[in-house]
């Protein structure tokens, strides 16, 4: 019997439901990564291929850090069946460790390409025989749903925070804020409890004085997905834009994408719809949506688009040439900034940029007849927290409402799914214990 | 019998660019083409000006291949003003659970922002959602064609295109076979010429070996130092029977860019049975390759274990020759050494399990 010591990649505070997913398996020992700094990013560059995207770096470097300072020797890793990149990153940081000379590094493959075909499953089933133990059923249910659970919070307190920076009348009350609830989500592994956490968002975020007046300027703000998650490699953007008054609209997050491989995503339906002219099928990385969500908050009337995106990545880059060179300004006159990173330029340069922007964005407002004449709307989320507080019987209609939505949308398939791969997956997981091993789930 | 009248009227003239895709599929395209009744045009060979045309109204951060097909459009355009389609592929995934990299996928979406382009021709080879047939008859709507007529077309041009494999796997290097089917002229082999005492094989992209100006000429430059080379094309079909399996120990992972696994199953052979076959590797990659920058970094370490010469290039729009030819010139060099150092006894081969 061996208590394994599992990590992950940090990637901004994705960390509390990665952690959720192992949470209380028995032999398991989840290590929390510690943040990324310039240290584990440079020992990450160092050992890399050369013009690999930026986020392959900086997870090789916290992998690293972690075996070395931390003891840790198995990771959970992504991997996919996609067009971009990012599915081959776990093959290729495990041979590049073993080469290094840490022989014994195992990686655990979240299999990301469909989760409905449960093929992920089998993470759980590689640890089983990594720990030489059983987990229950129950558990792998339970972990599950931590896991969503959680996700759909973390996603939910950033993308208040994005909204509520910019209004606060004491400077850094929203970050204080943020990290006290956080604190509350990583530490509550109660179902029961967690349901009922959104009322808890918004009482705490009530507590920010804000300025309730204020019509502030509208960022869309999008990427690839795990620099705009993690804030060392984007020098925490969201945070800047918020200081410097704008109110940002955060796109996308983990529990979205995942809502996205179970095919319950309505807002990426929606999205892929709006986009369906310009790119007609999903090219990897986030460049579809992105595209939707630019013509939608367009729509809306937003000031600007802030897509940022890790150096040399494929998609990303196919998108951003679409838009750059858009000359038809009929349909594209949203003014968009585009964020190359990878890791080496200091923060000061980009400073000036968004400056730039929001000055730019400043004098639209104030002569540009397409942005000077939009009515502001202020948020649903502002709105329920500051002016019209939930009855207690809406909050409950809301978490009832939010799942079944995610159900009706999935019993509605817009991608082919493989019926007999799941049953098949789904049987030999759950029968492993024993022949009518499906039983063991009613042991609730 | 038709009258010449009436198809000088009838024929839609193409054009096709001369980069991408085109080293890998033209033979195809060619015959799809023409037996749907169409006149192609082809650009001309890569020069400076059209880089200079491509990399101004692509980006920076584009790789230089999709630059280079951005020039060749717009001196397409420039040159046949009367042209009433432009062919643009879209291209998917050829085989099952397989891709093309992102910018393949978003081609004739990227291109419609250049300026004065005309019509673009749509052909989406989508395995995953429809067969290659299906395209060939949307195609064939597009030229005004019926069904029957694509699907004959689709059957011609895929036997064609099999002759022309057969072809290069003769021997017959693929600029060669290309200009054999430009001038419409049945695949003969040329005549051996003399041999170099050491071989190569050269990976990488179609778009990046045969395009002259690009790699500044490489296979030329390997032919001056008296080295033969074979190229992916070349081998024979049997290698590419099973896929590479990238970690055979854990979740059994895929890598699924179609020809990154070309390349991988290419260097499996060579990195097992045909280890005696060739003497070195060279591996051409466009700055900014998504796929190959990790590909590369795989097969740089698989040669390590076996002790294969392994040469990694990188080019991008510059043309500073001295450079290249002086890291070929120490590659070919080194080998020579080595391989006179070897004759006395040969080091114990080590055998790989990953690959």
């Amino acid at each position: 019997m061996v208590n394994v010591r599992v990590s992950f990649s940090r990637m901004g505070w994705s960390y509390i439901f990665f952690r959720g997913l192992f949470h209380d398996l028995p032999g398991i020992e989840v290590v929390d990564p510690p943040l990324v700094n310039t240290e584990i990013v440079s020992d990450g560059v160092k050992n890399s291929p050369e013009f690999v995207c930026f986020p392959f770096k900086v997870i090789l470097g916290e992998m690293i850090n972690l075996y070395r300072n931390y003891d840790v020797k198995d990771f959970a890793m992504i991997a996919d069946y996609g067009p971009c990149r990012a599915g081959m990153y776990g093959v290729i940081q495990k041979r590049i460790m073993k080469n290094m000379g840490f022989k014994d590094v195992r990686m655990f493959y979240l299999r990301q390409d469909d989760f409905r075909n449960l093929e992920w499953l089998r993470v759980f089933r590689d640890l089983e025989k990594r720990t030489g133990r059983k987990f229950e059923d129950y558990k792998i249910l339970r972990n599950t749903l931590l896991f969503m659970v959680k996700a759909y919070y973390v996603e939910r307190i950033t993308h208040i925070e994005g909204l509520v920076r910019c209004r606060e009348k004491n400077k850094a009350m929203t970050t204080k804020v943020v990290h006290t609830l956080m604190n509350l989500l990583d530490n509550e592994n109660n179902l029961m409890k967690l349901s009922n956490f959104d009322r808890t968002i918004d009482e705490n975020f009530r507590k920010i004085p804000i300025d309730k007046e204020m019509e502030p300027l509208r960022v869309c703000y999008t990427g690839e997905i795990q620099v705009m998650l993690e804030k060392w490699v984007n020098y925490d953007l969201m945070g800047e834009l918020g200081v410097m008054g704008i109110e940002v609209h955060k796109q996308y997050d983990v529990f979205d994408w995942v809502m996205y491989k179970l095919d319950a995503s309505k807002r990426r339906r929606r999205l892929e719809h709006k986009a369906r002219k310009y790119i007609p099928m999903d090219i990897g990385g986030e460049a579809v949506w992105n595209m939707g969500s630019y013509l939608e908050s367009q729509e809306k009337g937003f000031d600007g688009f802030c897509h940022i995106f890790p150096f040399t990545c494929m998609p990303e880059i196919s998108f951003m040439g679409m838009l750059e060179a858009e000359k038809n300004m009929d349909k594209f006159y949203m003014p968009h900034i585009h964020f190359s990173l990878d890791g080496s330029s200091g923060f000061e340069g980009l400073r000036t940029r968004i400056e730039a922007f929001h000055d730019l964005m400043v004098g639209n407002k104030k002569n540009n007849p397409l942005f000077r004449d939009v009515k502001y709307v202020v948020p649903d989320e502002i709105k329920n927290i500051y002016f019209k507080p939930k009855s207690n019987f809406e909050y409950f209609v809301s978490s009832i409402e939010k799942p079944m939505s995610m159900v009706l949308t999935m019993l509605n398939p817009s991608k082919k799914l493989d019926v007999g791969f799941t049953v098949k997956n789904g049987l030999e997981f759950f029968s492993r214990n024993s022949f009518f091993g499906i039983g063991s789930l009613f042991n609730l | 019998m038709e009258a010449p009248q009436q198809t000088e009227k009838k024929r839609i003239k193409v054009g096709i660019p001369r980069a991408l895709h085109f080293y890998r599929y033209f033979p195809f395209w060619k015959k799809l083409l023409e037996e749907l009744d169409a006149e192609i045009v082809i650009s001309p060979l890569t020069n400076k000006k059209i880089v200079e045309v491509g990399v101004t109204h692509g980006f920076g951060e584009l790789c230089i291949p999709v630059k280079i097909y951005y020039g060749q459009l717009l001196r397409l355009v420039k040159d046949h003003p009367d042209l009433d389609f432009i062919f643009v592929p879209r291209y998917v995934s050829e085989v099952k659970d397989s891709y093309f990299c992102p910018k393949f996928l978003s081609l004739p979406d990227v291109i419609k922002i250049l300026p004065g382009i005309p019509k673009i021709l749509n052909f989406e080879v989508n395995v995953k959602e429809f067969p290659i047939s299906t395209a060939a008859v949307e195609l064939g709507k597009q030229l005004g064609k019926g069904q029957n007529k694509a699907l004959n077309a689709y059957k011609e041009a895929q036997k064609y295109f099999d002759e022309y494999h057969a072809f290069l796997r003769e021997g017959a290097s693929v600029n060669q076979a290309l200009r054999l089917v430009q001038i419409i002229r049945p695949f003969t082999l040329p005549k051996k010429k003399s041999e170099g005492d050491i071989r190569f094989l050269l990976l990488g992209h179609g778009y990046n070996i045969f395009d002259t100006f690009i790699n500044l000429d490489f296979q030329k430059k390997l032919k001056d130092q008296g080295v033969n080379h074979i190229t992916i094309e070349n081998l024979p079909e049997s290698i590419f029977k099973t896929p590479v399996i990238v970690n055979p120990r854990g979740a059994k992972l895929q890598n699924y860019w179609r020809h990154e696994e070309e390349i991988m199953q290419a260097i499996r052979y060579f990195l097992t049975k045909g280890r005696d076959e060739i003497d070195g590797v060279i591996f051409l990659i466009s700055f900014a390759c998504g796929p190959d920058s990790l590909i590369a970094e795989l097969i740089m370490r698989d040669m390590k274990v076996v002790g294969l010469p392994f040469l990694e290039i990188i080019m991008d729009e510059h043309s500073g020759e001295a450079g290249l030819l002086t890291r070929v010139e120490s590659f070919v060099e080194m080998i020579r050494r080595k391989k006179k150092g070897l004759t006395v006894g040969r080091r114990n081969k080590l055998t790989i399990k990953s690959a």
